[in-house]
């Protein structure tokens, strides 16, 4: 086993000092280590979207990230998206528009939707679609999804 | 019937909060005290004979604490036929097969761990091609004791075995009428052969369970899967536990579409729980799943019809060979089921159908979404419209011709009801504007229509259980097996108790997939759960309002009969007499009658017999779901790209329980739909699985489905009088007619006609170049 | 070729570029750097490479940097992220083609992590930036313990995976000509599935028009995903230098990229035919693209 690093991780506000091996990954840190198990594991090759995560505001595949790299950096996983049980209009378009099926690609998805109104308030339909379409979905045909994601954005 | 007030309407999903919050718990995201983690060994080649496996090696390392081979294994195998070894014994059939497994106190010493494991193989020759395995001297046997395996039991005819065959794991038939005759009298014979390749589910959580070893002996498995009590029978007999003694738990599932049916993934990690008696999470990864997890098969459709001038269908003979790959799983019964996918729309009076399960060196496979309906249709609407062609009929014209109506007789001798089939198509044609010619050329890109009918059976003899209590605060406890894999079987449930109990869906707490916990159901499989489950919750619903009414009649001295629920209070006809139904409990809690206020209720799905010669039977199957698909799509003539740009589908899925969630149901079938007809293949060459993850083996993203104002998911209800307020079930149906839709919108837009699928762009050029390089004069 | 966990490596974080370089001399073969880890991070968990050590280069901010200088052209690190350069508007208005790439690569996670460095260092046959880069003829500074030294893009990539950096080298900068007056460019791409992987298909073209915009004063074609590096096609770029760009011309080039790209001899896979195709259809497709493009300024 190669030399453990104590560092420190700055999630959904929150510091966290885990010890890690450099090869272990964000993605791994959060749903060991933080029991953040919002973000998930879908292929762990960054082609699926599963696994992201907001890393100062820009979606990344917390798959291909290692832990050791993620120090000072701002991370947002789902967790950390409702404020006190006060739903981000996203969440609350994803459960009006029945944009939720099995649910395992939704926190990447709203993830990637949140980054996409940050940069840009009020997306077209093809906007939408470019920001999510790392974020693979089997269930839905992505209709419902993109409806709630304008619909969201329309709120704004 | 009185008025719905809460079926029939899109309240928001019951579990839509967990999934938004990341807070929904899948088995996958389990963490046990203790917990082990499980890495299989797998075999690299197609056929081979294990000479031995040592490991010495492995069983030195401290963070290694169970390390299991076949000789570990049970001796019970798994399967529909009973041919497979959880880990194989003296022989393994398919590169990817589990030979060992590891269980260690991390992930990365797992995967070290397998590659101390020495395993000396004697390649053996393997076979590969489904006709050549077909045949009667077939070069390779694939399970050379085929006969001598055990069954598992099935409540309806499935196996006709063919002993002078030996690599046919089951034949089916079906026969009716007089084949000679009806093509005699035919005006036009068409024949065709075509086909579709092996696809992976590709769900978003992987195949998983974890096990963890009780003190006395037994189990508990949380187990990623669609069918639990199957899968607690399975390791029940594998283990040799009693039942008593094994508890198998569904969370949240990320997805199944039917992947998750095999018992491999529970059982192993069980056999590893058990060997190093602490709780072991086994987990595949993406590669695995292409490999291990159960694709569904490559198959060979054969139609040859027999059309009167003016279109009507006099015989139609169909051969379907499935290669099965390396061990029957539940191909079998896919082989069997497929067949009604052209049995369940059109009446055709003379009909003979042969399909064939061929055991090959090919990965093993399994159920698909459709169940093999979806690979039938696509060769029988993708004929109708050639049909069509041939006889310059219009193809909507054509399929109402020959469209079954109620009361009609089936080609399995079933009679027809709640056949909503004629309004799916009249409504998909009025909304693509089907009659309306429009523009058909935009540059390189040539537009056209296209249509195709879809039906999806649920298959009989099925049962489920369904427990119900009634807290004193009036809030109702539902305790059921329907598994929520996406498709919103919990919602549907919530809203028929909200229903029965005159109250609204927040006061319906659901308790489901926990054997320990809720009752026998055969699993959600079959678009089985809101008919069956959701009858058993009504039955259930009615035990326990028969005892309020019964109690509360007394106190409010009139007759049960007079008394209805509302809110938590029952009330009475003609009177403003009322009680609570809190007042029916101590303020300490307890039923002031005693115990608690619950009830059951059973439903038993209907089982008549069947010929096996001829599969005739009154019922072979419990009710057909009717739908169709209209698409628009754009072929660019220079790349052979396509693109969908309009899907209309409509669906007759009897009473809609949440309509929301069945367009929810067909648009996700839209995508997996495209995704089957243009983008899909696995890819296999000598056993080997050549693109096992999402880089190569591309499914729809968000920029390959049309824009959500092409998009239109229609209802046609037809209720169903046996079906809880008539509702019928058809989740996988939202699949079923996609790929010939996009098929014949191609031959309409460019006059190609593509019987092989996946639609690659490849194929469409190939196909405009050799048509060009033909019509072009020489330069 | 199984999917694993990551192998061990140990991880440093060098201050500067000499102290990466000297790493990099020192431990040779054994040692990686480490960008934004979506290609070297795949190949690890498949086993294809295993360094000892990976060299993480957020230290190094001043690669990580976008300049442009009328006259000069543009300067790009090799840390700045696909996604950067998308959010770039000069880049966007002065070197689409570059823009259109980077638009392309992989999807909007890895447009985040992947770098402009680490998908020309990668050196795949398909890396999407070096067709536009090159058609551009962008220079690379590569920086070792010895010094500093220059050269032609075109001439970095030697084979799939291979590069001409030298044991203890990293790449540090990326220079871009600023284009002459009445140019255009363009970077189409398709995706091809061969028989086993989605390789795509790309074609970047430049053109310089003369004073009339009809006839073309120079040109550049290059190719990925046709051969084992990013390509010229020369012969096609012969077809057209000089000439008026007329439809026959067109056509013309297209079919020799085509054949530049493609073996002539003995019989090819359906699907290498395909490849060679649309060569064909996207090199016609680009240079109709950049001609109204240069026709509208």
């Amino acid at each position: 086993m190669s030399r453990k690093h104590a560092i420190e991780l700055k999630i959904n506000g929150d510091i966290h000092e885990v010890l890690v091996e450099p090869r272990t990954t964000l993605l791994h840190v959060l749903r060991e280590d933080l029991a953040l198990t919002g973000t998930k594991e879908g292929c762990n090759a960054g082609d699926c979207g599963a696994c992201t995560v907001l890393m100062d505001h820009k979606p990344v595949a917390s798959c291909l990230f290692l832990a050791i790299e993620a120090q000072g950096k701002e991370i947002l996983t789902i967790e950390g998206l409702d404020q006190q049980g006060r739903l981000h209009p996203l969440q609350q378009a994803f459960i009006d528009y029945y944009a939720v099926q099995c649910g395992f690609c939704t926190p990447g998805m709203i993830l990637s939707a949140k980054a996409l109104f940050d940069k840009n308030p009020q997306p077209t339909e093809e906007e939408v679609r470019e920001a999510i379409s790392g974020n693979l979905c089997r269930c839905t045909g992505y209709v419902k999804i993109v409806e709630a994601i304008l619909a969201a954005s329309q709120q704004r | 019937m009185t008025e719905l007030s809460i079926v029939g309407r899109s309240v928001p999903r019951v579990d839509a909060l967990a999934k938004v919050t990341g807070k929904a718990k899948y088995s996958v995201d389990l963490k046990l005290p203790g917990m082990l983690h499980g890495k299989i060994l797998r075999s690299p080649y197609p056929h081979a004979r294990i000479v031995s496996i040592d490991t010495s090696e492995v069983e030195k390392l401290a963070r290694v604490k169970a390390v299991v081979t076949g000789q570990d294994a049970p001796e019970e195998r798994v399967g529909h036929i009973r041919d497979r070894y959880i880990l194989a014994r003296d022989t393994v059939r398919f590169v990817g097969e589990a030979v060992a497994a590891v269980a260690a106190d991390s992930i990365e010493a797992a995967e070290e761990a397998l590659e101390l494991i020495k395993v000396d193989y004697e390649e053996l020759p393997a076979i590969f091609d489904a006709e050549e395995a077909l045949e009667p001297r077939a070069s390779v046997i694939v399970h050379p004791a085929l006969l001598q395996c055990a069954l598992t039991p099935q409540p309806y005819p499935l196996y006709r075995f063919e002993p002078d065959r030996p690599n046919v794991y089951i034949h089916r038939q079906i026969r009716k009428g007089d084949m000679e005759k009806g093509f005699r009298e035919a005006d036009f014979v068409l024949e065709h052969k075509f086909s579709t390749p092996a696809v992976q589910h590709s769900c978003l959580e992987l195949h998983n369970a974890v096990a963890r070893p009780e003190p006395d002996g037994g189990l508990t498995v949380w187990d990623s899967t669609h069918i639990l009590f199957k899968h607690k029978a399975d390791l029940c007999r594998l283990f040799r536990l009693p039942p008593s003694k094994v508890r198998v738990v569904s969370l949240y599932i990320g997805g199944c579409f039917g992947g998750k049916a095999g018992t491999i993934v529970p059982a192993i990690a069980s056999l590893l729980a058990l060997k190093a008696r602490r709780p072991v999470k086994l987990v595949f990864n993406r590669d695995e799943v292409f490999v291990d997890g159960a694709s569904r098969a490559a198959m060979t459709i054969n139609i040859k019809d027999g059309v009167m001038k003016d279109g009507t269908l006099l015989a139609r003979e169909m051969r379907m060979v499935l290669n099965a790959g390396a061990y029957s799983g539940s191909t079998t019964l896919v082989t069997k089921n497929a067949t009604f996918g052209a049995v369940g729309s059109y009446r055709v009076p003379n009909f003979k159908l042969d399909s064939y399960a061929v055991a090959t060196n090919d990965p093993p496979t399994g159920a698909f979404r459709g169940y093999g309906s979806t690979e039938v249709i696509w060769a029988v609407e993708s004929q109708m419209d050639m049909l069509a062609a041939e006889l310059d009929i219009d193809p909507v014209a054509i399929r109402r011709r020959n469209l079954l109506k109620e009361g009609d007789e089936d080609v399995c001798g079933m009679r027809t009801c709640s056949m909503g089939a004629r309004e799916c198509l009249e409504k998909v044609a009025r909304w693509i504007e089907w009659d309306k010619e429009s523009p058909r050329e935009e540059g390189p890109w040539k537009k056209g229509k296209g249509i195709a009918l879809g039906n999806k059976y649920t298959m009989p003899a099925t049962r489920s259980m369904v427990h119900v209590k009634v807290h004193q605060d009036a809030t109702i406890e539902v305790r059921h097996s329907a598994h929520e894999v996406g498709q919103g079987s919990g919602t549907a449930l919530a809203q028929i108790a909200a229903e029965e109990f005159g109250t609204s869906v927040d006061k319906i707490r659901m308790v489901f997939t926990d054997t320990a916990l809720t009752p026998y159901d055969a699993g959600s499989v079959s678009s089985r759960s809101t008919f069956h489950t959701g009858n058993a919750l009504l039955r259930a619903c009615r035990d326990v309002k028969r005892r309020i009414f019964e109690m509360a009649s007394a106190r409010l001295e009139t007759q049960p009969k007079d008394l209805h629920l509302r809110e938590g209070v029952i009330l009475v006809q003609g009177s403003d007499k009322s009680l609570r139904v809190a007042d029916l409990f101590a303020p300490a809690g307890y039923l002031l009658e005693g115990g608690e206020l619950s009830g059951n209720g059973t439903f038993v799905g209907p089982l008549e017999s069947e010929d096996a010669e001829t599969g005739q039977g009154k019922r072979p199957v419990t009710y057909y779901a009717h739908g169709a698909n209209a698409v628009e799509v754009m072929v660019n003539v220079e790349t052979g790209e396509v693109r969908v740009v309009k899907n209309g589908t409509c669906f007759d899925m009897g009473q809609p329980i949440n309509p929301k969630l069945c367009e929810a149901q067909m648009e996700g079938g839209m995508g997996m739909g495209i995704g089957g007809a243009l983008y899909e293949e696995i890819l296999v060459a000598k056993g080997e699985v050549l693109n096992p993850n999402f880089l190569n083996y591309k499914f729809p993203s968000s920029l390959d489905v049309p824009a959500c104002g092409n998009v239109k998911s229609m209802i046609a209800a037809v209720p169903h009088d046996e079906g809880p307020y008539g509702a019928k079930g058809f989740s996988e149906g939202g699949l079923v007619a996609v790929a010939p839709a996009i098929a014949n919108a191609i031959f309409n837009a460019t006059g190609l006609r593509i019987r092989d699928l996946p639609i690659t762009k490849e194929k469409v050029f190939r196909m405009l170049k050799s048509i060009t390089d033909k019509e072009l004069p020489p330069k | 070729m199984r999917l694993r966990s990551l192998p061990e490596f140990e991880y440093m974080v060098p201050k500067d570029v000499n102290e990466v370089c000297s790493v990099l001399q020192q431990h040779a073969e054994r040692a990686k750097v480490l960008a934004g880890g979506t290609d070297l991070l795949i190949h690890m968990k498949h086993r294809v490479l295993t360094p000892r050590y990976l060299i993480g280069l957020k230290n190094l901010s001043d690669l990580d940097r976008v300049s442009y200088k009328e006259g000069q052209g543009l300067r790009l690190g090799p840390l700045v992220t696909h996604e950067s350069i998308v959010g770039d508007r000069v880049i966007q208005e002065r070197f689409g083609a570059l823009w259109t790439a980077c638009s392309k690569v992989g999807t909007p996670n890895i447009r985040n992590m992947g770098t402009l460095g680490g998908n020309l260092c990668n050196a795949a046959p398909s890396a999407d930036t070096a067709p536009p880069l090159i058609a551009c003829q962008a220079l690379v500074k590569v920086m070792g313990l010895a010094g500093e030294r220059s050269l032609p893009l075109e001439n970095f990539f030697l084979g799939p995976g291979k590069t001409a950096l030298q044991p203890g080298e990293i790449l540090v900068e990326i220079d871009v000509p600023c284009p002459p007056p009445r140019s255009g460019m363009v970077y189409v791409k398709l995706p091809v599935r061969t028989a086993v992987d989605m390789a795509a298909v790309g074609v970047a073209v430049f053109i310089t028009v003369d004073a009339n915009n009809d006839a073309c004063q120079e040109v550049r074609i290059a190719l990925g995903a046709v051969a084992p590096t990013p390509i010229r096609a020369r012969r096609a770029e012969e077809i057209m230098r000089g000439e008026k760009i007329t439809e026959p011309v067109i056509q013309k080039a297209a079919q020799i990229a085509s054949e530049e790209s493609c073996p002539r001899s003995g019989s090819i896979r359906a699907s290498v035919e395909y490849r060679c195709s649309m060569v064909e259809v996207l090199t016609k497709r680009a240079i109709r693209q950049v001609l109204a493009q240069v026709r509208s300024f």
